[in-house]
């Protein structure tokens, strides 16, 4: 009666006497809703669906990229304090100790140096933060370019 | 291979590449179903408004769900919101087809005609069961509804296109 294994009409008359009675009327109904089989070409419709989709797509990378930063920058920016705090120390007896040996121009020339080069570190360390958030979303990009 | 509902995740993130493999996995029964409730009209706007719901609300998605419900969902809500503002009917051309194609759009008219007879409850069952094989289970999630109902939505679908096929059959002859 059908050429698929269990249709809904079929799987229907197993459970139904009512329309199991109507096994003739069934068979008719059921060749002419295979009959209606023309089917939409639905490559034409994807490619132009895409070009809407993309620019929507975009935004909420942009959403997704925005909000993900903002959760890793507050986690990464817990410990700065912290981080500040312990270099002032250490810069403090870096100096004491530079002071007790050098002139205190070359000392103070010393600790200037390391707190510069410790900011430049930090400074670099949150800048990457998004620069590698970034990236995943670049690589995809790129893929599909 | 990754699931639909991982990828359903990613298209969350803004991955194209995620929402181009949902595409190809669904574009031919999303644009079928629509094919089916619509008649074959305004097709086109409704399979983008379709996806482009899927994207714009893809972070409400329930990764626990089904994800082929949840798009047959938002197809049946948009093809319902179609026939409330159906649009009227188009005039059929005035050039004479070929007789082959004149068999076949009768073929296919026969086919959506009876469709178009059923009340849009009934139909989307039909689709749903009938063209897309979903189990009434499926059906069930889809539209929100009872297993039971399912079955007697069917039951009456059935009920209904018999008779129309017997009067049919009997004015032919």
């Amino acid at each position: 009666m059908s050429t698929r294994p269990d249709d809904a009409l079929a799987a229907h008359a197993r459970e139904c006497d009512e329309c199991r009675a109507e096994s003739p009327a069934l068979a008719q109904l059921r060749s002419l809703l295979d009959a209606g089989g023309a089917e939409p070409d639905a490559a034409p419709l994807t490619q132009h669906a895409l070009a809407s989709l993309i620019p929507a797509l975009r935004v909420r990378a942009q959403a997704a990229f925005w909000r993900r930063l903002v959760r890793v920058l507050s986690v990464a920016l817990l410990p700065l304090p912290l981080i500040l705090a312990a270099d002032v120390w250490l810069l403090g007896h870096v100096y004491a100790l530079a002071a007790a040996w050098l002139p205190s121009t070359l000392a103070l020339y010393i600790v200037i140096s390391y707190a510069l080069s410790a900011l430049a570190v930090i400074g670099i360390t949150y800048a990457a933060i998004p620069l590698l958030l970034a990236r995943p979303l670049q690589t995809h990009e790129l893929a599909t370019a | 291979m990754q699931t639909d509902e991982a990828l359903a995740t990613r298209v969350a993130q803004g991955d194209e590449l995620a929402l181009r493999e949902l595409l190809r996995r669904y574009e031919r029964s999303l644009a079928n179903f629509l094919h089916r409730q619509t008649g074959g009209r305004d097709v086109e706007d409704l399979y983008q408004e379709t996806w482009l719901r899927v994207v714009r609300h893809a972070e409400r998605f329930d990764a626990t769900r089904r994800f082929s419900t949840w798009l047959f969902q938002i197809a049946i809500n948009l093809c319902r919101d179609w026939h409330r503002r159906r649009p009227p009917e188009p005039h059929p051309p005035d050039e004479e087809p070929a007789a082959a194609e004149l068999e076949r759009s009768e073929a296919a008219l026969d086919a959506q005609q009876l469709l178009g007879r059923l009340p849009e409850a009934q139909r989307e069952v039909v689709v749903l069961r009938y063209y897309h094989d979903l189990s009434e289970e499926d059906v069930a999630n889809i539209l929100g509804i009872p297993v039971g109902t399912v079955k007697s939505r069917m039951h009456q679908a059935i009920a209904r296109l018999g008779a129309l096929v017997r009067s049919e059959a009997r004015a032919a002859s």
